[in-house]
């Protein structure tokens, strides 16, 4: 088999394993048409626009408890493989805000302090989220789907308590961060600008919903299928 | 009930493509092929019209041992809609609405 041939199946065959639960089927669909595909070229150009399948598309809601144990793999796996992402930006936040405000505090008006002061507070309070967040229970050891239900439910009902507890303000703290920050910023015009972003940002806020919420729904997914058995795969 | 569909020349393109041979199992590859749509701009709208139940998927198991593939025909509300659609963009009215209705 030649080099773009293998790329091209190596591609979709990682497009199934990272395929989110919902859209599973679809992603074996596609690995398979690889193989009846004459151009090499032509089959790398399949299967990178698998991938874009894949990337674009959100997952359905969980389907059967097969669904649900593959769900739990998944957030296993990234858990161990993806670093905490918020935790090192925010901590780098809070170190960049704490060394303005230390060494110029002097060179600074008082809305500029006021400005870095919230962003540096409420980076402080997104790292330790952050943190709090990427932490995971105790991964099953065995290949049982059972357990790795239990995980997946363990997994959601710790996060929407985290977000409907000390978590619950933050998206508040993301635009407060960014509030601040704006303030930081020289000009005349800022606390204009500040107060623009910040209502605008409330108005949002408003409209999504909460991360607490979105974990709830998952563990509702969970429990309805466990219930009632789901739809068919 | 009323869902939404929306309406774009490559949806009409896939949908005149099955009505080609309204009664068979399609190919992904095959509708790519016929169509001139890359796997990137099909399967985003497969995976509508199966959502909104205008498709309906399976697999083949092939001969000589390989692997099943996936096929696709649109189902009767599908048939219904995709008449409606390219009936629609013969008389030039496909486009104009971003977003059109499908009545199931």
């Amino acid at each position: 088999m030649r080099l773009i041939r293998r790329l091209a199946v190596r591609i979709s065959k990682k497009s199934v394993e990272r395929a989110k639960p919902g859209c599973k089927e679809w992603a074996e669909g596609l690995e398979r048409e690889v193989e009846f595909i004459e151009g090499d070229w032509r089959a790398l150009g399949w299967a990178t626009g698998s991938l874009g399948v894949l990337l674009r598309n959100p997952p359905k809601p969980l389907g059967n408890a097969e669904e649900i144990a593959r769900a739990g793999r998944l957030f296993a796996g990234n858990r161990e493989h993806v670093p905490p992402m918020i935790l090192l930006l925010m901590t780098f936040q809070l170190f960049d805000n704490v060394d303005r405000l230390v060494f110029r505090w002097g060179r600074m008006d008082h809305l500029q302090q006021a400005g870095f002061a919230i962003a540096a507070v409420s980076a402080a309070y997104l790292a330790m989220v952050g943190w709090m967040e990427h932490r995971m229970g105790k991964r099953p050891e065995d290949m049982d789907d059972g357990a790795w239900i239990e995980f997946y439910r363990r997994e959601m009902v710790r996060r929407r308590d985290l977000f409907s507890g000390f978590g619950i303000l933050f998206p508040i703290a993301i635009v407060s961060m960014c509030a601040g920050e704006l303030l930081g910023v020289e000009g005349s015009t800022r606390p204009y600008l500040t107060a623009c972003f910040t209502a605008t940002c409330i108005v949002m806020l408003r409209l999504c919903s909460w991360p607490a919420e979105r974990f709830q729904r998952k563990v509702d997914d969970v429990d309805s299928i466990l219930q009632h058995g789901g739809r068919q795969a | 009930m009323r869902l939404k569909m929306r309406r774009s020349p490559q949806t009409t393109l896939v949908l005149a493509e099955f009505l080609q041979c309204e009664q068979e199992w399609r190919y992904g590859y095959d509708i790519s092929r016929a169509t001139g749509l890359k796997s990137g701009t099909l399967y985003p709208i497969l995976m509508r019209l199966a959502e909104h139940k205008l498709l309906e998927t399976s697999w083949e198991t092939t001969a000589e041992g390989r692997p099943p593939r996936h096929m696709y025909k649109l189902t009767s509300d599908g048939l219904r809609y995709a008449r409606a659609q390219t009936a629609a963009e013969r008389v030039g009215v496909v486009g104009e609405p971003a977003f059109g209705g499908v009545e199931l």
